[in-house]
C-alpha cells in the first residue's frame, strides 16, 4: 500500500511496568494485613498502576469479583487481573491479562500470514492493510518484525543522549544516568553534570563533571575549555588543584586509565 | 504597555539599590511613569537612597496584606513627580510576604505605571524569589569579581526556573549591569574584564558603571546619582542603560584607564 488515502488510528502492543499485588489465602487474613499496611502508608497505592495477580489463589469468578470490589473500596484502582481464567472476562472485572507464557503462545497463533490472510478476507484493500499492520504489531509485541534480520545492539543499554541547549548555571545539576550528556554552552562554577555515559561540553567546563556515574569505565569527559573544579570518571576523581596547569584553559578530553584520570589536549 | 523589572544579583553590596534608584530616576527623567519597589523587607534601604525615609507611613507588607491602599503607601518623589517609591517594611521579615499578596500589588502597579522596578534583596531565598516572581525582565547587577559573577550566574539559573514567565514556558529577558568597574584594577589584572564576565554569564550587556566616589556621595545625600550629578560618569552610564532598556540603540563604551592615569600623573606633578 504505497498510496494510503485514509489513515487509521494507531495502536500496538507494548510492555509497561506495573505493581503486581499478590493476595494470599486465606483472603480474610490477607485483607486484614492490607488494612494495617494502609493505615501506615495510606497513599502507597494511590495513582500507581496496580495489577492483581490471583494465580496463587483458588478463586472462582464470584470470589474474584468480591476481591476486586473490596480492593476498589480501599482506594486501590486495578488496571488488570493476572492469573485469572480468560473466560471470566466481563464488564465488572478489570481486563484479564494473559500471562507471559500465554502471551508468547498468543503471539504464535497470529504469526502465520495464512491465518491473517484468512481472517482479513472479505475486507477492502485499505482495511486489509490496516488489519495486517495490527496483526503484525500484536504478533511481535510492537517490536520490529523478527523476520527482519536484527543486528545485535552494540551497547545493550544504550539510551538516547541528553542534549542541553543552554548554559548550565551555578547551582544547577544535570543528572542523566541513562547515557551520554551533551551540553551546548558552558558549565558554570558551582554546577554539576552527572552522566551514566560520557559528557560532552561545547563550551567551558568550570563546574564539576561526573562521567560513568554508574560504573561505566569507558566513559569520557570532553570540553572546549577546561576550568573544572572536579573531573570524575566512575568515582575516580581529580580536583582543580590536581589538574596540571598545562591542561587549564585548553580543549581536552579526560578518561580513566589504570585507576587514575588521564587528561589530554584535543587538538 | 507597562513593564516589571527586577534588579537582582544574588550577592549583597554590589549596587542593586543604587542601580534601582538610578535607573528609576533616569526613566522618570525620560518622561515615563515609574515606580520603584523595595523588596528588602526587614533591611530597607531604597527609601534612604531616594531621600524619602522621613515620609514612610505605609509599606509593601501593609499593601500586600490589604491593610493599606497602594495610594497611601506610594511616596511621590519631590524632584520628579512621575517617580514613586513603594518602601519595604523595616519591622517585619520576608516571611510576611505571600505570593498572592505580591501578585496583587504588582498587578495594581502594572495598571498605573509604565515601569515598575523591583529592588530585590540579596540571597536566593523567599524575598529574592518573590521579587523576581512576576517580573517581565531582569537587570542582573554584578561587580567584575569572581564571587559576584558566580552568584549572578546562580540567579540567572533561578530566573530561568522559578519565575512565572519561565514556568509558562517563556524566556525571561535578562540584562547584565556591570557596576563598580575600575579600569585601573582591570588593567592590573585585579578585576575581571568585561569580556571575562560576559563570557561566563552569556547574557546581553546593559551597561558598565564605573567605580566612582560620586555614587557614595549621592547615596549619603539621598539622591539618585542621575539627579545628584547628571554629568558624572556613573550618571551617564545609568542614563544610557535606561535608554537601552527602552530599546534605544546607544553605543557602549568600556571605561578606560586614561582619566585615572592622567589624574595620577597630574597628582604626582602637583605634589
Amino acid at each position: 500500500m504505497t498510496q494510503a488515502t485514509c489513515r487509521s488510528i494507531r495502536f500496538r502492543g507494548r510492555s509497561f511496568e506495573a505493581l503486581a499485588l499478590e493476595p494470599e489465602a486465606p483472603l480474610e487474613a490477607w485483607i486484614d494485613r492490607l488494612d494495617v499496611y494502609l493505615i501506615h502508608f495510606p497513599a502507597f497505592f494511590a495513582s500507581k498502576p496496580i495489577v492483581i495477580d490471583v494465580s496463587n489463589l483458588q478463586l472462582d469468578r464470584p470470589n474474584a469479583a468480591e476481591l476486586v470490589k473490596s480492593l476498589t473500596a480501599r482506594g486501590i484502582r486495578i488496571m488488570g487481573l493476572a492469573g485469572a481464567d480468560p473466560a471470566w472476562s466481563s464488564d465488572d472485572l478489570p481486563p484479564i491479562l494473559p500471562r507471559a507464557r500465554d502471551a508468547a503462545k498468543a503471539q504464535m497463533s497470529v504469526d502465520g500470514a495464512g491465518d491473517v490472510g484468512a481472517a482479513a478476507r472479505g475486507l477492502n484493500a485499505n482495511e486489509q492493510a490496516a488489519f495486517l499492520e495490527i496483526a503484525n504489531a500484536l504478533a511481535t509485541d510492537g517490536r520490529p518484525s523478527p523476520a527482519a534480520p536484527s543486528e545485535p545492539p552494540l551497547r545493550p543499554n544504550a539510551a538516547a543522549p541528553l542534549v542541553v541547549n543552554a548554559p548550565v548555571r551555578s547551582g544547577q545539576t544535570i543528572q542523566y544516568l541513562e547515557g551520554d550528556v551533551t551540553i551546548i554552552g558552558s558549565v558554570a562554577s558551582g554546577a554539576d553534570v552527572i552522566a551514566g555515559g560520557s559528557i560532552h561540553i561545547y563550551g567551558a567546563l568550570r563546574g564539576r563533571a561526573f562521567a560513568g556515574a554508574e560504573g561505566e569505565a569507558q566513559a569520557r569527559i570532553f570540553c572546549r575549555r577546561l576550568e573544572a573544579e572536579l573531573l570524575a570518571v566512575t568515582g575516580v576523581y581529580l580536583t582543580a588543584d590536581e589538574i596540571g596547569t598545562s591542561a587549564r584553559g585548553q580543549p581536552v578530553q579526560a578518561w580513566l586509565e589504570q585507576e587514575s584520570i588521564r587528561i589530554a589536549r584535543l587538538d | 504597555m507597562s513593564k516589571i523589572i527586577v534588579v537582582t544579583s544574588g550577592k549583597g553590596g554590589v549596587g542593586k539599590t543604587t542601580s534601582t534608584a538610578a535607573l528609576g530616576a533616569a526613566l522618570a527623567l525620560e518622561g515615563h511613569k515609574v515606580a520603584v519597589v523595595d523588596f528588602d523587607v526587614g533591611l530597607r534601604n531604597l527609601d534612604l537612597i531616594m531621600g524619602a525615609e522621613r515620609r514612610v507611613v505605609f509599606d509593601l507588607i501593609n499593601v500586600a496584606q490589604g491593610d493599606a491602599k497602594l495610594n497611601q503607601a506610594l511616596i511621590r518623589d519631590k524632584r520628579l513627580p512621575n517617580l514613586s517609591l513603594l518602601p519595604a517594611s523595616q519591622t517585619r521579615d520576608k516571611d510576611a510576604l505571600t505570593e498572592e499578596g505580591v501578585e496583587r500589588v504588582i498587578d495594581e502597579l502594572r495598571s498605573r505605571f509604565d515601569w515598575v522596578i523591583c529592588d530585590s534583596p540579596a540571597g536566593i531565598e523567599r524575598g529574592a524569589t518573590l521579587a523576581m516572581r512576576f517580573a517581565d525582565a531582569a537587570v542582573v547587577v554584578a561587580n567584575p569579581e569572581v564571587s559576584s559573577v558566580r552568584d549572578s550566574d546562580r540567579i540567572i539559573g533561578l530566573l530561568d526556573a522559578k519565575t512565572c514567565q519561565a514556568e509558562k514556558g517563556g524566556r525571561m529577558e535578562k540584562h547584565l549591569l556591570l557596576t563598580r568597574y575600575d579600569p585601573g584594577r582591570v588593567a592590573r589584572g585585579e578585576m575581571l574584564s568585561v569580556e571575562d564576565v560576559l563570557e561566563i554569564l552569556s547574557i546581553p550587556l546593559l551597561g558598565i558603571v564605573p567605580d566612582n566616589e560620586e555614587v557614595l556621595r549621592a547615596s549619603n545625600l539621598g539622591s539618585p546619582i542621575v539627579l545628584h550629578n547628571a554629568a558624572s560618569a556613573p550618571a551617564r552610564a545609568y542614563t544610557d542603560a535606561a535608554q537601552r532598556l527602552c530599546g534605544a540603540n546607544v553605543p557602549m563604551s568600556i571605561p578606560s584607564d586614561q582619566k585615572s592615569l592622567f589624574r595620577k600623573l597630574f597628582g604626582r606633578r602637583a605634589a
